[in-house]
Formats: structure tokens, sequence, C-alpha cells
């Protein structure tokens, strides 16, 4: 399996540029390794499995950019606490993954390290920040990849090259050994190709680390063999005809396909939306802020070294006051408010995981409702709000438009419900095939 | 809310402690009709004195959107 991947890493990654570091030597060694451990019977959850890392998260003594220039011959000591618990599974690292410069964005652009590329059309967005786990995936340079979440970076690649993302509830998987983005919006979770392959990431990863201030003391369940459970009692909220309207004409008869596939494995599908309101506004203020917070020693040392978009980025939260802080904050707690009355009526909220076709490398803006807006808000728009509630939310494959662009089904859940999730994508992944389709070598 | 000048981007980050070159400043400026409808949908929805209140959990993470 490594030296498969290896070789598909070396064929494939100089069109995709889906890794920044390749560990080869370091791969067949734990191969190796795995080989051993087969032979005693000491296999364990993912033992020999080749897994690509995002490239925020610490890996020891193998460089860790964030994606950025600051950063780019930084060495960390240690792993970040997800890598070492893959590793204790058995896990093969093949790489290190490409990102938004420090996982700013939902394109799968960098400034310093080029574009990643889509894998059904190269000159189409993959996808971001999680961009190279998600081609890694769907190209089979690696069987899983590790990502991370703070307004949609697993959600978003995962949807537009094809694969399944699973963003966790907050603090359910430890962010200690991650570059911080935003602290009260981080998740950290798997991209898989199938839904049984997440459950076994999730159920490695997931689990209390006193590392993270925020990591969950939950028990943590026995997710694959809670995924078998069917989807028969679950009740779905589906897009409204407004929002349906919203979706590109090229994304829309996807989804209502899909919730036509939906509709005999479950108990009910009705189209009862919550009011999602202030979300995009709040979610924006809260992770512009809080990453400002983080920079802004290096923004005053070394603006030069950001990439101008980031830098704007950044700035942009240097400038939102204290009192837009804490109305966001407000904002949070009413939607969360809101959706705790919603989840007493309903199990699953379904919605497309982007309202547009992945667009081409370098647009700046896209079309949606028919006004132009950013391109990067317009890809976090219906995965942001997640974030701002700390709920799991995953994207399964669903299809394609006509000019063959994956299309991603977003699916969310109560708090800790990641069960749910992973019943009802299981359940959709017996009837479809879409996560089985690969991109043209 | 009123239009945005350069000079006034520049002021307010002098304020944080900031000081912007003009270069960056004027991007701000360029950009800030979109950001500024964030600020707008946060500060028109007119929260109450009272609704909802920001609560702290000293016995969890202070930040966790769950506590």
């Amino acid at each position: 399996m490594t030296r498969a991947a290896l070789a598909r890493i070396e064929e494939r990654n100089p069109k995709f540029n889906a890794f920044l570091t390749v560990t080869a030597e370091q791969a067949m060694e734990a191969a190796h390794a795995a080989q051993e451990a087969y032979a005693h019977g000491r296999a364990g959850a993912l033992t020999g499995v080749p897994i690509a890392i995002k490239d925020l998260f610490d890996t020891a003594g193998v460089r860790t950019t964030a994606g950025s220039k600051i950063l780019r011959d930084r060495v960390p000591t240690s792993d970040a606490t997800a890598v070492e618990r893959l590793r204790q599974a058995g896990m093969v690292m093949v790489g290190k993954t490409h990102l938004n410069e420090f996982a700013m964005g939902g394109t799968g652009e960098n400034g310093h390290y080029g574009p990643a590329r889509n894998p059904w059309n190269p000159q189409r967005m993959p996808g971001g920040s999680s961009s190279g786990s998600a081609i890694a995936v769907v190209t089979g340079m690696a069987l899983g990849a590790l990502g991370s979440d703070t307004g949609g970076s697993i959600r978003i690649p995962a949807s537009a090259c094809g694969c399944f993302g699973l963003k966790p509830t907050y603090g359910r998987v430890s962010r200690a050994g991650a570059f911080p983005l935003a602290w009260t919006l981080d998740h950290v979770g798997p991209l898989t190709s199938t839904v049984e392959d997440a459950a076994r990431m999730l159920a490695v990863l997931a689990g209390h680390d006193p590392r993270d201030p925020a990591s969950s003391r939950a028990p943590v369940p026995d997710y694959l063999a809670l995924m078998r459970g069917g989807a028969r009692d679950l009740r779905l909220s589906a897009p409204t005809a407004a929002v349906f309207a919203a979706m590109d004409p090229a994304v829309r008869p996807v989804i209502e396909r899909a919730l036509a596939d939906l509709r005999p494995l479950v108990r009910s599908i009705t189209t009862a939306n919550p009011d999602w309101g202030l979300a995009e506004a709040a979610q924006t203020v809260t992770s512009r802020t809080e990453a400002s917070a983080h920079h802004r020693a290096w923004m005053r040392e070394r603006p030069q070294d950001y990439s101008p978009e980031i830098l704007a980025r950044l700035d942009f939260g240097l400038l939102t006051s204290g009192v837009a802080y804490a109305m966001a904050q407000q904002a949070r707690a009413r939607l969360r408010a809101r959706l705790d009355a919603f989840w007493k009526d309903h199990d699953v909220i379904i919605t497309e995981t982007l309202p547009i076709p992945p667009p081409l490398l370098g647009a700046t803006e896209v079309e949606i409702e028919g006004a132009l807006v950013n391109a990067n808000a317009g890809l976090l728009r219906r995965t942001a709000p997640f974030n701002l509630l700390g709920v799991p939310a995953c994207s399964v494959p669903a299809g394609f438009t006509a000019d063959g662009l994956p299309v991603g089904l977003q699916l969310v859940a109560a708090p800790h419900r990641e069960d749910v999730l992973l019943r009802l994508a299981h359940a959709y992944q017996q009837v479809t095939d879409w996560h089985l389709r690969r991109p043209a070598a | 809310m009123p239009e945005v000048r350069v000079e006034d981007i520049i002021a307010l980050a002098r304020l944080q402690g900031v000081d912007l070159p003009r270069e960056r400043a004027e991007e701000l400026a360029r950009r800030y009709p979109e950001y500024r409808r964030a600020l707008e949908a946060l500060t028109a929805e007119g929260f109450g004195q009272s609704e909802p209140a920001l609560t702290f959990d000293p016995q969890g993470s202070p930040s966790s959107p769950l506590n």
C-alpha cells in the first residue's frame, strides 16, 4: 500500500500540488514496522494505512510550514496530539499536505507555495484550506487524511474534490500542536473516501487531551458499531425553496437527487430550517479578531512575509472593536439557543456544502443569487455557521455537475451526535457510489 | 454607518498601537464595504441590554461555544 501511495505521489503531485513535503523514507520505515506488527499480531486500527497530514499539524522532525513563508523552515520536535494518536494506531505518514496560508481561506490557493489543483479539473479550485488532504484521498495518494476546519476547511475541499470530510463537535478531537487560526472556531477531523474509514480515524483521534483547553471529556462511543445502525429513525430538515433557488443551477439538481435517494432511508424529511440570521457576520468577526490576536506580533514585525490577501484579512481583525466582538458572541448564543430548540424535532440538517461548483483558480468573485460576492465568502457560506455553533457537520459526495465537477451534501447534527452523521452518511453510501468515483489518471 | 476614509483606518490602527502603512490602509479601505456589511448586520440587530447575556463557566473553557 505504501509503495503504491508513494508511486502515485511521485506521478501525480507535480500536477496537483497536494503535498508540500513527502516523507518517503519515513513512510517506508513505518510500512516495514507495520509488516512486523501484523506478523506478531500487534496491528492497530490503522496499521500500515498511508495517511496524509495537513501541514498545519506539528510532526516531529518534519518541517511544518502552516502554508506560510514565516514558518517555512520550522521543524517541530514533537507531534501534534492528533498525529501522535494516528501514529500510535499504526498509520504510515506519507507526507504533509498543501493548505491555504495559515489555513486562512476556502480556495486551496497559496501565495507562497502555489495553488493546489482540483483533480477533476486542474483549472479549478480544490477548495481549502485542507486542499492537499482532499486531493490526496481522491487521487489515491493516501487512504485517509487529517484536516482542520475553522469555517469549512474540511468540508469545502471534501465537496470540491469528491471525498468524505467530517468536522466533529468542537473539542471532540484535540487541536494541541495544530497552528491555531481562531481558538473558538477551530476543529480537527478526517477526510476519507468512505464513511467507514472516517469512523475508524475518528475513533483513533477522539478523546480528552489535557494539552487542549477546549478538549471535551465526553466519552468516546464505538463509532464503527454505531455507524451501522441505519437511518430509519432520523428526521431530516432539507433546504427550503428559497435556499434551493439560491443554489447554482449546476448544483441544484444534484442536491435534489440526493434528497430523493435519502427519502427511503429515513423517517421523515421536512423543510423547516432554523433562521441563520447573523451566523455569517458573527463568524467573520469572530474569526478575524481571534486570528489577528494570534498573529499580532508578526503583523507588526514582518508584515512583508504575509500574502497581501491574508494580511488584509488580519488587518480587519485589528480594526474590529471589542464591542463588535462581544455582539458577535451574543449572536452566537442566540443562534445556539435557536438550534437547541430545533433539535427537539429534527435530527439532521441538510444543506449543499457549496452553493456553487468549484470556481476557476484565481477567481476573486463568484456569482450567488445573481450577485457577485467575494469568492472566499461564497465558498464558506453554508459551512461557517456550524463552526460558530460547534456542532458536528460533514460533507458526503452526492454527485457531479453536468461538467463533471463534484458536489457535496452537508449533514449537520446536534453536539456530540457524530453517530447520527455517520449512520446517515453510511446508509447513503450503501445506495450510491459517488464516493467510489475517481478522476481520470 | 458613515463612509470610512483611508485616514480613518490609519487613525483607528494607531489607537490599537499599530502603525499601519498607507498602502495597507488603502487596501483595507478598498475592501472595507464588504467587511462593513458584517459589522452593520451585528449592530443593526439591536441586542437588548440583557439578551442574550454572555456567560462564563469557571468550571470549563470560557471560550467553548458548547458551555
